[in-house]
């Protein structure tokens, strides 16, 4: 292709210098071949597995996998993204930061002009940044957590990539835990010795043969189960569709616990029960106190196979602080009536019952909470382990539940650096702060802080490098983020797209997608259906590079590029070593894989279910036998009181679960000026923030800006009408949107989904409004607790108004303003 | 205690004393034997269990296992009282009969008892060196439990939670059973130096 040729071309010539030629240049690389020219390559995203149709060269439309059972509209929106016009076609340098380096003016990050250079200049930069703040101020001052979701493959992970080459340079500030479930993810180990959030559950088939009651609490998989973190294989949608035939036919009541009427619930027609939001522990708390006092809650199995129940008792009974937590005291806080809550907690008692719960109720102050109380629910209930009954914190996410295939597992790229040379990575110690605080750690060097146990200190970061990610959309408190970037030195990101984040770079090296570099993966995370070849279909757009290859040229320029690339001479021999292992631990338990030739022609392998697999129950074990099989707890049982976290001594997470008032909530004296409390859901027709960028945009916006739900009563309070533009703001920011009056959403509650992309008024202006929708204009910026540190989204307070001020046009789905040289 | 008596019976069985008296360690998950026979299989020992080598029939060897169990569940052995390192699993409580060495209580109030076995194990599944089986699991830990998120710090779980964290991320992580208790093993020996937990 010419694109090759281009590059070589270019090589080391000054791109200023030959501007004329390289527009010509550009022009003739755009022209495709005739469309009678085509193929289908097979390929895999977060969204599903596809085959790519290819005319003439160019990525123009989808097939969805012949196996895929549900394919998500996601999939036909990725030839759009591909040749989007917010694509990063070249390197680009902000240009305060080309003239001035590290000591440029970092306020003008975001309104600054970008500059084009070669990936020559590009890299050179890059590398030498590096360099000069590992060798000034050590890996300490570098923040390379790179949290994101981009791109699925087992050798293109950016993050992965990035920290390998990182590490190579002599280390990193890295993370711990995640966005999604930060607080669940910490408190669950201690309460069933396991993180139980990314974990296989009971089957499907199971919950539909045993269950009469299943609760989706706080969780909407009709939504988030068209992506996984692997390639997207659907496999809970045929079960769902048996749940709702079961529904109609009345053998299984659906009941959904959640302030909005989601798209599950919808779906379903469930049973609705709408606590006002951070409020479901009180809630819980109610129903179990009804059936302790009412002499009704399993006794023998929290004899059997809890330990701590008296602690929490006291509590429960008021015995501790003098408040029964009764059903009236519940009421009163979760504004669901005390009849209502009183039914659900018989029912469930009365009758077999799963209950599925969502991850957005433990994003919130003290979201350790929720989770944690709802074992203890479950526990009283006592059908823990019970084939197809008890809880379950997975079936929201990759399709958990679906039996799980008898495949081996397949590996991937990873940071293990395997090299007998005394390089600077033999000095660095893994050092990682809570995801989430990643801005406090920016803004306050030196600060210690609580975290399970531990104190972390925030070291003072410098310089901070992301690929794969962008937290200009899902970090909170958007504005407190901004002033805390302008502490940075060098801000670099690998992005294909001008993304919120992109456009905060000093630098931005273009990168590719998935359909421009070969890859292999697994569908479906839990259940491994299928392992599936990711086919490069098309060449790289412009001068995009795989991050592979940008990680591979900066480690060469280092000095240690064998290093990277552990010897290897293509990309194909990773990812022909991933197969083979996988190859060879299948033959161990006698499962036959084809040679990888023939796997590569084909495209993908199939594995098969084995019925055990579909018998499969969560705690099974551990019920039949609970000495045998102890859990990952210091008692080896469940934990209703917790010592370890007694000996923390903590007093924003008890060593018992507890209602703890949420920092803002619609009780709390901020509602007097913020009346309605705002919720971030994921969003139904992107993966947080990607695909933003694509027409599918237009399936939900309101007037171009990012719809919010509110209630027909609060609209009219406030005067506003369907399809209005309206002002969402708090004392941390404010946010355009677009309204939707709707009875969906609870009275006092408003939604925007999270992942609409940051457009400030005026960029670069202190607090400056969203035009578009970023809903984390208004979030707070606060851990969960000293025990999790989890982020917090769904804990805030809002006040809306009818905009009637100058509307500027949307601009972030255009390139950022581009000169061509300095 | 009668290890001399012991070693002096070994002495008496064994056709080798090759390895007789001598401190070893379980390089995999393997089968536990009755007999030098292997006829009939009573249980599995863990990798990376400290064991003492009594006598050797051909390629058997009488092996003595020391670890604590729950009073009544005799036949499940793990390193200490509430930290379960898995060390012998035996089918049933019956079989073999245990050697009571000491007794305890564990801070729930459950009773614990010290106790060890004489079985028999195949000798390819001895080493001398712990170091060897510690180093598989570092290698292991450190490729593949990097590659989707980010490496967790080995202090993050307690010796008592990394197994079930390795159990659910098994498949993902492209880890055999024998590859994930290398992981696990070398884990909890790292964890219970130093754990803040419990």
């Amino acid at each position: 292709m010419s694109n090759i040729k281009r590059r070589d071309f270019l090589k080391g010539s000054s791109v200023a210098a030959s501007a004329l030629l390289i527009n010509n240049l550009s022009a003739n690389s755009l022209i495709s071949g005739p469309i009678a020219n085509q193929s289908n390559k097979i390929s895999g995203s977060h969204f599903g597995a596809f085959r790519a149709h290819i005319k003439g060269g160019q990525f123009t439309g989808v097939t969805p996998f012949e196996d895929d059972p549900l394919p998500s509209p996601m999939i036909n929106a990725l030839p759009d993204r591909t040749y989007s016009k917010t694509r990063v076609e070249y390197p680009m340098v902000r240009e305060g930061f080309l003239k001035d380096g590290h000591k440029s003016d970092t306020s003008k990050r975001g309104s600054d002009k970008f500059v084009r250079v070669s990936w020559d200049k590009a890299l050179e930069l890059v590398t030498s940044e590096i360099k000069r703040v590992q060798k000034d101020y050590g890996y300490k001052s570098i923040y390379a957590g790179s949290y994101g979701w981009y791109c699925t493959g087992k050798l293109h992970n950016p993050q992965t990539v990035m920290n390998r080459m990182m590490k190579i340079s002599g280390g990193y500030v890295g993370r711990i835990g995640d966005y999604s479930t930060g607080a669940a993810q910490v408190i669950l180990p201690h309460v069933v010795g396991s993180i139980e959030v990314y974990e296989q559950q009971t089957s499907w088939p199971l919950v539909l043969k045993h269950a009469k009651n299943v609760v989706f609490w706080g969780a909407n998989p009709m939504v988030t189960c068209q992506i996984e973190w692997d390639v997207a294989g659907h496999g809970a949608f045929p079960y769902l569709e048996q749940l709702q035939k079961a529904h109609k036919k009345g053998d299984i009541n659906v009941y959904s616990v959640d302030p909005m009427r989601n798209d599950t619930a919808m779906y379903f027609d469930s049973t609705e029960i709408r606590p006002k939001p951070n409020t479901d522990v009180a809630m819980m708390l109610g129903m179990m106190h009804y059936l302790h006092t009412s002499n009704q809650y399993d006794k023998e199995f929290i004899q059997k196979y809890t330990v701590g129940f008296k602690d929490f008792e006291d509590y429960l009974l008021g015995k501790i602080d003098k408040t029964p937590k009764t059903l009236e005291w519940a009421s009163k806080i979760c504004g669901v009536k005390e009849s209502v809550i009183k039914k659900f907690a018989q029912t469930l008692k009365d009758e077999k019952s799963m209950l599925m719960a969502g991850w957005g109720v433990q994003r919130a102050d003290h979201g350790e909470q929720f989770h944690w109380t709802l074992v203890t629910l479950a526990c009283m209930l006592g059908q823990v382990g019970v084939p197809g009954c008890g809880f379950g914190f997975s079936y929201h996410y990759s399709n958990g539940g679906t039996p799980s295939a008898d495949a081996p597992g397949l590996g991937g790229i990873s940071t293990n650096i395997n090299s007998n040379k005394n390089g600077p990575w033999k000095e660095y110690k893994p050092y990682n702060i809570p995801c989430a605080r990643m801005v406090d750690m920016i803004s306050n060097p030196g600060k210690s802080i609580d975290f399970n146990g531990r104190k972390i200190k925030y070291p003072e970061i410098k310089m901070v490098y992301w690929t794969s990610g962008n937290p200009f959309h899902h970090h909170q408190d958007r504005n407190t983020m901004i002033e805390a970037w302008k502490k940075l030195e060098t801000f670099i990101v690998h992005e294909p797209f001008w993304t919120p984040t992109a456009r905060m770079a000093d630098i931005v090296l273009p990168a590719t997608t998935e359909i421009e570099r070969d890859d292999i993966e697994v569908i479906g995370d839990y259940n491994s259906s299928h392992i599936i070849a990711m086919k490069k279909a098309i060449d790289p757009i412009k001068e995009s590079k795989d991050d592979y290859e940008i990680c591979r040229l900066i480690s060469k320029r280092l000095g240690y590029e064998k290093e990277f690339t552990d010897g290897k001479a293509t990309q194909l021999d990773w990812i022909k070593e991933f197969y083979e292992t996988s190859k060879s631990q299948a033959e161990q338990k006698g499962v036959k894989m084809p040679s990888f030739e023939e796997f590569w022609e084909k495209g993908f392998v199939k594995f098969n279910v084995k019925e055990e697999d579909k018998n499969f129950t969560r705690y099974e074990k551990y019920r039949n036998n609970p000495m045998l099989n102890p859990l990952g707890t210091p008692s080896g049982k469940i934990e209703i009181s917790s010592r370890v976290i007694k000996k923390f001594n903590y007093d924003d997470c008890l060593h018992y679960p507890s209602w703890i008032e949420p920092t803002e909530w619609l009780g709390s004296k901020e509602s007097k000026d913020y009346p309605l409390h705002i919720l971030s859901p994921h969003p139904k027709y992107r993966l947080h923030s990607q695909l933003s960028n694509t027409w599918l945009r237009d399936l939900y916006e309101v007037k171009g800006r990012e719809p919010i739900w509110i209630s027909p009563k609060d609209a009219k309070k406030r005067g506003i009408k369907n399809g209005d533009i309206v002002k969402v703001y708090n004392k941390r920011g404010s946010t355009l949107a677009g309204a939707i009056v709707t009875n969906n959403v609870l009275s006092g509650v408003v939604r925007i989904e999270e992942g609409g992309w940051y457009d400030p008024e005026e960029p670069g202006k202190d607090k400056t409004m969203c035009i578009h929708g970023d809903v984390n204009q208004l979030t707070i910026d606060k851990g969960s607790s000293k025990l999790a540190q989890g982020n917090i989204a769904n804990t805030a307070l809002v006040e809306i108004e009818k905009y009637e001020g100058v509307l500027k046009p949307i601009s972030v789905f255009n390139k950022p303003e581009i000169i061509q040289g300095l | 205690m009668k290890k001399s008596g012991i070693i002096l019976s070994s002495i008496i069985l064994s056709s080798s004393l090759l390895f007789a008296g001598k401190s070893s360690f379980i390089n995999q998950d393997t089968k536990v034997f009755m007999k030098s026979d292997a006829k009939k299989e009573i249980g599995k020992i863990d990798t990376a269990t400290p064991i003492e080598v009594l006598s050797s029939i051909g390629n058997f060897r009488e092996i003595k296992v020391t670890g604590w169990a729950s009073y009544g569940f005799e036949n499940v052995l793990f390193k200490d009282i509430g930290q379960r390192i898995f060390y012998l699993v035996l089918k049933d409580n019956k079989t073999k009969k245990a050697k009571e060495l000491a007794k305890g209580t564990d801070s729930f109030g459950s009773e614990w008892r010290k106790v060890s076995y004489k079985v028999w194990v195949n000798k390819t599944s001895l080493s001398k060196k712990i170091n060897d089986i510690d180093k598989k699991g570092q290698e292991l830990f450190a490729s593949r439990c990097g590659a989707c998120h980010a490496s967790p710090e080995v202090q993050h779980y307690t010796a008592n939670q990394w197994p079930s964290i390795i159990e659910a991320m098994k498949p993902r992580a492209g880890l055999s059973s024998q590859e994930a208790q290398f992981i696990n093993k070398y884990l909890q020996r790292k964890t219970v130096k130093g754990s803040n937990h419990e």
